[in-house]
C-alpha cells in the first residue's frame, strides 16, 4: 500500500504521515503542489490524503491529473473549508471524500480505509466488511473465504448493501436493487428476504452485521 | 395592510382616450361651426316639429295646434314663417314671401327655405313645391337657421345617422385606446420583471440593457448596479468566512494532532473533549454566519426526502452514541425551501435529540403533510418550552448543564426564519422534547 501526504501544516503534515503508515503502510509527505506532482510521476499510489490551501495555489487542480492516473488512487480531502460550496467543488472534481478539519484520528483512518474499500470496489469489484466478502464481478459472496450459497433475491440484497457498505442504504434503493421494473413488489417481501440473509449470515458466523434502521433504510455494519 | 398600486398604463390610456374624444368632438364642433347651417338643419327640425302639429278636419283641411317645441322654435326664430298645405286648403304661420304664395317653387331664392312632403311617417324634401301631387300634405316653411351650437345641440337631442357613426367611431377609438396602450406599456415592463425573476439567485445574471424601452433602461441599470454591490458583498463575505474558518481550523487541527503526545491518559481525554466542544462551537457558528450572510436559493423539495437525508447523515453519530433512530414519513411532502439550509438545521435538531435522549434512547424524525417536520426524543427534557416567536439568542443555554452552547437552536431558527416556517419546542408527551419546523405557512 503506497500513501502520500500533501500538507504544508508542519505539525499536521508529519502527524498525517505516521497516523497513516501506522495504520495502513507506507507514506511519503510532500507540501507543495510542484513536488506534490513529481510524487505523482514517480510510482502509482493508493491513497492521496490532501489539504486543499497550499503554499503554490489550490489542489483542486490535482484532482483532475490524478483521476487520469492508472491505476487511479483514492483521493481523500482534509478541508478546514466547510463551505457547502467549497465541498461541492472539490467532490466535483472527482475527490472519493472529504473530512472537515479538525478531525479525529480514528475518524480519518476510518474514512482513508472507506475510500479505498470504494476504489477496490470500483477497480477490483470486491468489497468487504470483516470477515465477509463480496466480489461485484462475479456475483458471489464469501465468509472467511468459503463461498456463500444465496438465492438470487437475497444475494441482490447483499450486494446493494456491500457496495455502499458502511453507509446507510435507502429502503427504496434496496427494493429498487431487488425487483425489476415488471415485478410486483410487496411492500413487506423485503423485510422478509432481510431477515432471512441475516439469518443466514448469523449462522454461516459473519462478523458484519445488517442494521435496520426504521423508516430510513440498512446499514451493512462490522460488528466489532 | 394592502396597497393599493396605480397602473401607470390604466392612467395613461384613460389620458388618451380621454384626449382622443375631446379632439374628435372639437373636430366635430369646428367642421359645424365653419359650415354651420344653411337653413336645412333648423327647418327640418321645425318641419318634423310642425307635421306633429297638423290636424286634420273633418273637411281634411289642415290646422295647427302647436306642440310645446313649436312654439318654442316660434319663439327663438320671429322670422320664422310656414304653410302647411293639403288638397283640401292650407294654413299659414308669420309672414310668408308673396313668391311662396304665388306658387312659384321654394328654391328660388334658394335661400333658408325648405318644402317637405309628408307621406306617412316620412319627411321627405321635396325638389320642386306644389307640384308634389303625391304628398298628403306639403310643408313649405322659412326664415329659421341654426347657430353653430344649436346645430349641435340638435343632433345630441335627436341623433341622426351621421352622429351615431361618429359615436360608434368613437366608441372604438376609446375602447381600442384603453386595450392597446396598456399593453404596448406593459410588455416591456413584464418582459424586464420576468427576466429579473429568471435572475433569481443566479451568480453573475444580469438584466439585459440594450432591448429595453429608453424608459426602463436607467431602470435596469440601477438594478444591474445593485445586483453588482451585492454580489461583490456576498463574495467578500464568502471569502471572510472561508479564511475565518481556515484561520480557526487550522490552528485547532494543530492543537488536536500534538494532543495525542499527552501521556496521560485521563488528562489527554478531557482535553480532547475540550477541543470537540470548541470545534463544534466554531462549526456551528460559520453555519450560523453562512445561514445569516448568504443568498438561500428556494426550490420545490420534497421534505420526505430531504429529511430522511437529514437523518440518514446522522446516523452513524447516533450509532456511535448507542441511540436508535427512526424516520416516518413516506408520501412526498413539496415544499419550496433550501434542502441544504433544512439539512444543516435538521441536524442540529438530531444531534441535541441524540445527546439529550441519553444513551439507549430512541429518536423519532417524523415530516407530517402538509410541511411539518418533527425531530422528537425521549430524555429527560429541556424544561424548556418554545412558540416560536421569541427570538433565540447565540449562545443562550436551556439548562446550565454546560452541555451545549445553544447555538444548535439559533441555527435552526435561523433555517426557520429564512423559510417564514415557525420552530416551536414542546415536551414530548411521556417525557422528552418534541422540536418541530412547520413550514405550511
Amino acid at each position: 500500500m503506497r500513501l502520500l501526504v500533501i500538507e504544508d501544516d508542519a505539525d499536521l503534515g508529519p502527524w498525517l504521515r505516521d497516523a497513516l503508515e501506522k495504520a495502513l503502510g507506507g507514506a511519503d509527505l510532500v507540501v507543495t503542489l510542484d513536488e506534490a506532482r513529481a510524487a505523482l510521476r514517480v510510482r502509482p499510489l493508493d491513497l492521496v490524503v490532501m489539504d486543499r490551501r497550499l503554499p503554490d495555489g489550490d489542489a483542486v487542480e490535482l484532482i483532475s491529473t490524478m483521476r487520469r492516473l492508472s491505476p487511479r488512487p483514492s483521493i481523500l480531502v482534509l478541508t478546514a473549508l466547510d463551505d457547502p460550496n467549497d465541498i461541492a467543488k472539490a467532490l466535483d472534481a472527482g475527490a472519493d471524500d472529504y473530512l472537515a478539519k479538525p478531525f479525529e484520528p480514528v475518524e480519518l483512518i476510518a474514512r482513508a480505509k472507506a475510500v479505498l474499500r470504494r476504489n477496490q470496489l470500483d477497480q477490483k469489484g470486491i468489497s468487504s466488511v470483516a470477515n465477509l466478502r463480496f466480489d461485484t464481478f462475479a456475483r458471489a459472496a464469501y465468509i472467511d473465504d468459503q463461498p456463500l450459497i444465496l438465492p438470487r433475491r437475497e444475494l441482490a440484497l447483499l450486494e446493494a448493501l456491500m457496495r455502499r457498505a458502511g453507509q446507510v442504504v435507502l429502503r427504496e434503493n434496496l427494493e429498487n436493487a431487488v425487483y425489476g421494473f415488471d415485478d410486483e413488489i410487496q411492500s413487506n417481501a423485503i423485510d422478509a428476504h432481510l431477515s432471512r440473509l441475516r439469518k443466514r449470515l448469523r449462522e454461516h458466523g459473519c462478523q458484519a452485521e445488517i442494521r435496520p434502521l426504521r423508516g430510513i433504510g440498512y446499514l451493512m455494519a462490522d460488528l466489532a | 395592510m394592502k396597497l393599493k398600486s396605480r397602473s401607470i398604463a390604466a392612467s395613461a390610456a384613460l389620458l388618451l382616450g380621454g384626449v382622443i374624444s375631446a379632439l374628435l368632438f372639437c373636430l366635430f364642433v369646428g367642421f359645424i361651426a365653419f359650415y354651420g347651417d344653411d337653413g336645412s338643419v333648423a327647418q327640418f327640425d321645425i318641419a318634423t316639429e310642425i307635421k306633429r302639429s297638423v290636424e286634420n278636419d273633418d273637411a281634411r283641411r289642415p290646422h295647427i295646434k302647436p306642440t310645446g317645441r313649436l312654439l318654442t322654435f316660434q319663439r327663438q326664430f320671429p322670422q320664422l314663417w310656414y304653410v302647411v298645405s293639403t288638397p283640401q286648403g292650407s294654413v299659414s304661420y308669420g309672414e310668408v314671401p308673396a313668391r311662396v304664395l304665388a306658387g312659384k317653387g321654394v328654391w328660388d331664392p334658394p335661400q333658408i327655405r325648405s318644402a317637405y312632403g309628408v307621406r306617412g311617417d316620412e319627411l321627405r324634401l321635396e325638389l320642386s313645391a306644389r307640384s308634389g301631387a303625391e304628398s298628403d300634405v306639403l310643408i313649405e316653411l322659412g326664415g329659421a337657421i341654426y347657430t353653430s351650437a344649436e346645430v349641435v345641440f340638435s343632433l345630441l337631442r335627436e341623433p341622426d345617422m351621421t352622429s351615431t357613426l361618429l359615436a360608434a367611431v368613437l366608441t372604438i377609438i376609446i375602447l381600442t385606446t384603453i386595450l392597446v396602450v396598456p399593453a404596448l406599456i406593459v410588455r416591456p415592463v413584464r418582459r424586464a420583471a420576468a427576466a429579473a425573476e429568471e435572475i433569481g439567485s443566479k451568480e453573475g445574471a444580469r438584466l439585459p440593457v440594450k432591448g429595453q424601452p429608453a424608459e426602463l433602461r436607467p431602470l435596469a441599470v440601477a438594478f444591474n448596479r445593485a445586483l453588482d454591490r451585492i454580489e461583490t458583498a456576498t463574495a467578500e463575505q464568502r471569502r471572510f468566512l472561508s479564511n475565518a474558518a481556515h484561520e480557526l481550523r487550522t490552528p485547532l487541527t494543530r492543537l488536536r494532532t500534538r494532543l495525542e503526545r499527552v501521556e496521560d491518559h485521563k488528562m489527554k481525554a478531557e482535553l480532547v473533549g475540550e477541543l470537540q466542544s470548541l470545534s463544534g462551537t466554531v462549526t456551528m457558528l460559520l453555519q450560523l454566519a453562512r445561514l445569516t450572510s448568504q443568498p438561500t436559493e428556494m426550490n420545490r423539495i420534497d421534505l420526505v426526502t430531504t429529511a430522511r437525508d437529514a437523518t440518514a447523515r446522522e446516523v452513524p453519530t447516533a450509532l456511535a452514541s448507542g441511540v436508535d433512530i427512526e424516520f416516518r414519513g413516506d408520501m412526498p411532502v413539496m415544499i419550496s425551501g433550501s434542502a441544504q439550509a433544512i439539512i444543516t438545521g435538521l441536524s442540529n435538531l438530531i444531534r441535541n435529540a441524540i445527546q439529550h435522549g441519553g444513551a439507549g434512547g430512541q429518536v423519532v424524525v417524523e415530516v407530517e403533510a402538509p410541511g411539518r417536520v418533527s425531530v422528537i426524543d425521549f430524555g429527560p427534557g429541556l424544561g424548556v418550552a418554545y412558540d416560536g416567536n421569541a427570538v433565540i439568542e447565540p449562545f443562550a443555554r436551556g439548562k446550565q448543564d454546560g452541555s451545549g452552547t445553544g447555538l444548535g437552536l439559533a441555527i435552526v431558527a435561523q433555517v426557520a426564519a429564512l423559510h417564514g416556517a415557525s420552530l416551536s419546542i414542546n415536551e414530548t408527551p411521556g417525557g422528552g422534547t418534541t422540536a418541530t419546523l412547520n413550514f405550511s405557512k
